[in-house]
């Protein structure tokens, strides 16, 4: 358990069966009064925002989240289907579990899933994956510098904005985290 | 690894003239600046505030009060006092374990008054900071005064003074009433229930409510002010519901300060009134920071 003078930023915690992570907290303590910590916590799985005053010698319990080593298999039906790649079992998730990730799932990409409970609640990808562009409008030969971007479709469905001059076809690399064009993937 | 201090260098000529402005203050109204131990015995009896022990049977001071009282018993009537005050398990953005603290005392005056002199001391150090800070007053009169009752009972539909839940007053203080008030920028928060008196008198007409204030600038509590208790018995009953309150809480019960309690038996201490200001949140405040470390050359998290 952990106790109210552990709370920091980023501390997971469960309360009422569900993981919360701390986005922001604050010590207050009223003149002739007891110690407080406030805290902000946002629910992981939903993102709903919740506020909650801890009293001083209140506990906290850990929310019990593990991290497990998966590559993506495929998808079928609206599923997604990962294998654990340290004991091979394989595991399913849908498309709220999965969430803006489906936008990077490429067969056999290594990522991380976030595990509460024995449920799994989200995927940490790498920061940078290599998507193909399945369509395009047709690019200018040889035009390299000029700037200006242009909608593509890739082959996971995701809609990246890339400069005029990649084609259909193209391997890009992608930053995960900002969903943005990097560069054209070395061959 | 080399620590230094951090703070914007002016915030150390900003303290300087802070309390420059508060000496001028007090010695302008003829009060006498004093010096009480930081190293004691009897640390103050009070369930939530833990002192910190400094070898056998000492301790470093959370606030000077009961030794100035005795000096008011030694028949000095206006006294001041800037010094340190240590107080364990408290750092927060408000909060540093070690804090300045200003304290002043006056005699033959009640709590009201403390409020006018109070209210004329934050306007008087505002004026003389704001020509270093280089902008406008932030506090001007008249201060609002919200007693604690009218408070709670227009954010929190109920009267503590009446219904007391020590529990719910606090949450609904900190959840509701003072969020409520953040956007005033100065007022007083004044008539807490008898059950938060402490060392302040009670009320003589509603002795469910006792004479004490805090002061609120910028939604920030800075001051705690009251008419001082002087009848022997009661500090006594006082003082042993709070040493069994910490008890049950299994926290060290801390000694009667014998002196302080003959004081008031010998009608030494007369009628007065005193009140307790954190420096560092004033500054804190007047410089418009958000944290008491930016105010602090060396907070305790970067000793």
């Amino acid at each position: 358990m952990y106790e109210v003078s552990d709370i920091r930023k980023n501390l997971k915690i469960q309360i009422d069966g569900e993981p919360y992570i701390v986005v922001d907290f604050q010590f207050v303590k009223p003149g002739k009064g007891n110690a407080f910590t406030r805290t902000r916590l946002k629910n992981m799985i939903t993102g709903n925002v919740l506020d909650r005053t801890y009293k001083s010698g209140e506990k906290l319990e850990p929310a019990g989240l593990e991290e497990h080593p998966m590559q993506f298999l495929y998808a079928l039906e609206g599923m997604y289907h990962f294998m654990n790649t340290e004991n091979y079992e394989q595991i399913a998730m849908d498309e709220s579990q999965v969430g803006d990730a489906r936008d990077y799932l490429i067969e056999n990409l290594n990522v991380n899933v976030l595990v509460f409970n024995n449920r799994p609640i989200a995927i940490n990808l790498p920061n940078f994956v290599e998507l193909e562009v399945v369509e395009t409008e047709p690019g200018f030969k040889g035009d390299t510098v000029s700037g200006g971007n242009k909608p593509a479709i890739m082959n996971t469905g995701a809609k990246i904005n890339v400069p005029i001059f990649v084609n259909s076809g193209d391997v890009i690399v992608v930053d995960t985290r900002t969903g943005q064009y990097v560069e054209r993937a070395k061959k | 690894m080399f620590s230094m201090s951090m703070i914007q260098p002016d915030m150390h000529s900003f303290r300087h003239r802070l309390l420059r402005a508060i000496r001028d203050f007090f010695d302008e109204r003829e009060y006498l600046e004093v010096t009480t131990p930081i190293l004691v015995r009897c640390p103050g009896i009070d369930p939530y505030i833990d002192a910190i022990p400094a070898g056998e049977n000492f301790y470093l001071a959370t606030s000077p009060e009961l030794h100035m009282k005795r000096l008011l018993g030694c028949g000095l009537k206006k006294i001041y006092q800037i010094t340190h005050a240590f107080r364990a398990e408290e750092t927060g953005r408000h909060h540093n374990c070690e804090f300045s603290i200003l304290e002043w005392y006056e005699t033959g005056i009640d709590y009201q008054t403390l409020m006018e002199l109070t209210e004329s001391f934050i306007q008087t150090i505002d004026q003389k900071m704001c020509r270093y800070l280089d902008r406008d007053a932030l506090f001007h009169s008249p201060f609002p005064r919200i007693s604690v009752d009218d408070a709670f009972l227009q954010y929190a539909d109920w009267q503590p003074s009446k219904e007391w839940n020590e529990e719910r007053f606090f949450i609904d203080l900190i959840e509701i009433v003072e969020p409520a008030l953040k956007n005033i920028p100065a007022f007083f928060l004044y008539d807490f229930p008898a059950p938060l008196a402490s060392l302040a008198r009670l009320k003589p007409e509603d002795p469910d409510l006792c004479e004490r204030f805090e002061l609120y600038l910028k939604g920030v509590e800075i001051a705690n002010g009251f008419s001082e208790l002087t009848c022997v018995k009661e500090q006594k009953e006082r003082f042993e519901r709070d040493r069994a309150k910490r008890a049950a809480m299994n926290k060290e019960p801390y000694p009667l300060d014998s002196q302080f309690l003959l004081t008031l038996e010998k009608g030494l201490l007369p009628d007065c009134a005193g009140i307790a200001a954190g420096i560092d949140r004033i500054l804190m405040v007047l410089t418009e920071s958000s944290d008491i470390s930016e105010v602090m050359a060396f907070p305790s998290s970067r000793l």
